[in-house]
């Protein structure tokens, strides 16, 4: 049955590509935009300063730990997180035992210079955008994780079947025939596809990889039994973090934190460090881990373990085996937490470039059948849904950002609102193809998301003093090139726009269009 | 044959596809994790890495072969055998 291999291929390509084509949009979309989450944070809280301020490692850890002995004395364990080149905040998380009344846990964000708690607005940030990607923002964690693993699933398979389907990889990479419709939008779908294979092929694979141990749950079962503790038993042995000591109960101060972070800056070099790990603060059995170094692809950060009385070094971090170093280069390149502004933006464009793949694909199955099948009412869906995703989502993501200058600040769950502004937004234009023809709810989307983003700018200008205006002639890139961004996205809709729109008296060739 | 019983293959093909290539996925990789020799945790790790790629694999080869019904007895005899050497590879069970 040799003959029948590449059409069976191409229709599970087709169909998985489909019915899990808008979740994936999605995910990329707001995957995308979360390779600039630090930036996308510090846009979203104008009140920040415009050159944030540093201060030493030492420095940010001991002005941590005066923060915790004061808030969070009786907690079991403290995390530092230090600032960083992206990361202008020291993170404090805490949790308190068991045992204790009020919260199980706590966190809190300090300015590096002054350790004292920020006081910006409260907003889901970049954050939110990127914890999407993978949560599913409303969706219980567990169905969130499951949806997510079958379209990322779907996503492999739409990969390794597409390559098989295109016998002409390299000629498709050199093809693209405009304004020619049906042609023009799988030459655009496979010119998407080739161009960053091996972004889609990584990303994917890699995205499978960070959930492994929940979906492959069987795997460490077998190993390590079913009770639940087999797993924290696995996770200790992959990652050699040793047995914890148990609280001893003897009250004994906790050594400072300075030169343990200094000791491992001499180590890893200065600025290296990135978090420290204080468990059972107060007791004698403190211990102190600090983590840190190089930002790197294979993510091989060093680790120092002090004792947390006496302040002596107890161990070092060995070297990890093979199969950890492939996991955690797979995780690392996903991330991409190790590229510089180029890298990122290279990652920037090849999430971009998935996200107009998917685009591409999921509009090319309405433009194969919409002559032999325009009037049924399964194509009727997938049109509507195409709208309300393809341009509906966008334009909800520029709601985000309009939500985040316009709602008041100091009002209960801000922040959550900003979140929901974006769901409501989508929700709305979800609904609002299927009252339009599809020509025309095409055409109004693409005027209203080139809008939306083409006047945050604006809006932003009218509302802070973080604009344009101010931003380039300070050369405050990471700002000045999310506003940069929106233009260049609103202007990009403009013209999506203007190619759906009719041209009355015009003499110039058929456009295309994807709706009619 | 009918478009219903057509219909019905194909479900069972996406059926055995989904569940049956995640059993046969979570199958190979527990051998793995049992014969390779590493650490047991590294070993686990192994079998974690490679399971997504027996697990598309699987679902092509669903897809690909003649009938739904072939498909459905080649992905069970394949979970049959992979469940039936790691049972023979198991490592005596410590505690």
């Amino acid at each position: 049955m040799k003959g029948a291999f590449r059409p069976s291929m191409s229709w599970l390509h087709t169909w998985a590509g489909l019915v899990v084509g808008w979740v994936l949009f999605f995910i990329f979309l707001t995957g995308t935009a979360g390779y600039f989450d630090a930036e996308i944070d510090r846009w979203m809280q104008p009140e920040r300063p415009l050159i944030e301020q540093k201060a030493s490692a030492p420095q940010e850890a001991d002005g941590a730990r005066r923060f915790l002995e004061r808030q969070a004395g009786n907690a079991e364990r403290w995390l530092i997180v230090l600032s960083g080149d992206r990361l202008p905040d020291v993170r404090l998380f805490w949790r308190n035992p068991p045992t204790a009344a009020g919260a199980a846990a706590g966190e809190e964000y300090l300015e590096p210079a002054t350790g004292n708690p920020v006081s910006y607005r409260k907003t889901g940030g970049g954050q939110l955008l990127y914890k999407m990607h993978y949560r599913l923002h409303y969706l219980p964690e567990v169905a969130a994780y499951w949806l997510v693993g079958l379209c990322t699933m779907a996503m492999l398979v739409g990969i390794v079947t597409g390559v098989i389907v295109h016998k002409r990889i390299f000629r498709d990479f050199f093809t693209l025939r405009l304004a020619k419709g049906q042609r023009s939008w799988l030459d655009a779908h496979n010119g998407l596809s080739v161009l960053a294979l091996p972004f889609h092929l990584m990303i994917t694979y890699s995205g499978l990889m960070f959930l492994v141990s929940f979906y492959m749950a069987p795997v460490v079962v077998a190993s390590y039994g079913l009770e639940g503790a087999g797993r924290g038993v696995y996770f200790d042995e992959l990652f050699e973090r040793g047995t914890g000591v148990a609280r001893s109960g003897e009250a004994a101060p906790l050594a400072p934190l300075g030169p343990m972070v200094a000791e491992a800056e001499h180590r890893m070099g200065v600025g290296a460090v990135s978090f420290i790990d204080v468990s059972h603060p107060g007791d004698t059995n403190a211990r102190v881990a600090v983590t840190g170094g190089a930002p790197h692809p294979t993510r091989r950060d060093q680790r120092l373990l002090f004792d947390g009385v006496s302040g002596r070094l107890l161990s070092e971090s060995g070297p990890r085996s093979a199969p950890l170093v492939v996991f955690e280069s797979l995780l690392g390149l996903h991330e991409g937490l190790f590229a510089g502004p180029v890298l990122r933006w290279l990652y920037f464009l090849s999430g971009a470039m998935g996200t107009a793949m998917i685009a591409a694909g999921l509009i090319l199955w309405t433009v194969k059948r919409r002559a032999r099948a325009g009037d049924t009412t399964g194509f009727r869906l997938v049109e509507c849904l195409n709208i309300g995703t393809l341009a509906g989502l966008p334009i909800a993501l520029a709601a985000y950002f309009w939500a985040n200058r316009l709602i008041p600040v100091g009002i209960d769950d801000r922040a959550a609102w900003e979140g929901h502004s974006l769901f409501l937004t989508w929700a709305v234009l979800l609904i609002h193809p299927f009252l339009r023809p599809a020509a025309r709810a095409w055409r109004e989307q693409l005027w209203l998301a080139a809008a939306a983003f083409a006047l945050l700018p604006a809006v932003n200008a009218l509302t802070t003093a973080r604009h344009l205006g101010i931003t380039l002639p300070a050369g405050i890139w990471d700002l000045a090139g999310i506003d940069l961004a929106f233009l260049t996205t609103g202007l990009a809709f403009a013209a999506a726009a203007l190619a759906v729109t009719p041209h009355t008296g015009s003499a110039r060739a058929p456009r295309r269009r994807p709706a009619e | 044959m009918t478009a219903k019983t057509e219909g019905a293959a194909m479900a069972l093909r996406i059926a055995v596809g989904i569940v049956g290539g995640y059993a046969l996925a979570c199958a190979v990789a527990i051998w793995i994790s049992y014969v390779l020799p590493l650490a047991r945790a590294d070993a686990v790790l192994t079998g974690q890495l490679i399971s997504f790629i027996v697990y598309a694999g699987a679902v092509l080869w669903v897809f690909a072969v003649r009938s739904a019904l072939r498909a459905t007895v080649g992905i069970s005899l394949a979970i049959l055998a992979f469940s039936a050497l790691a049972w023979l590879c198991a490592p005596a069970i410590s505690a």
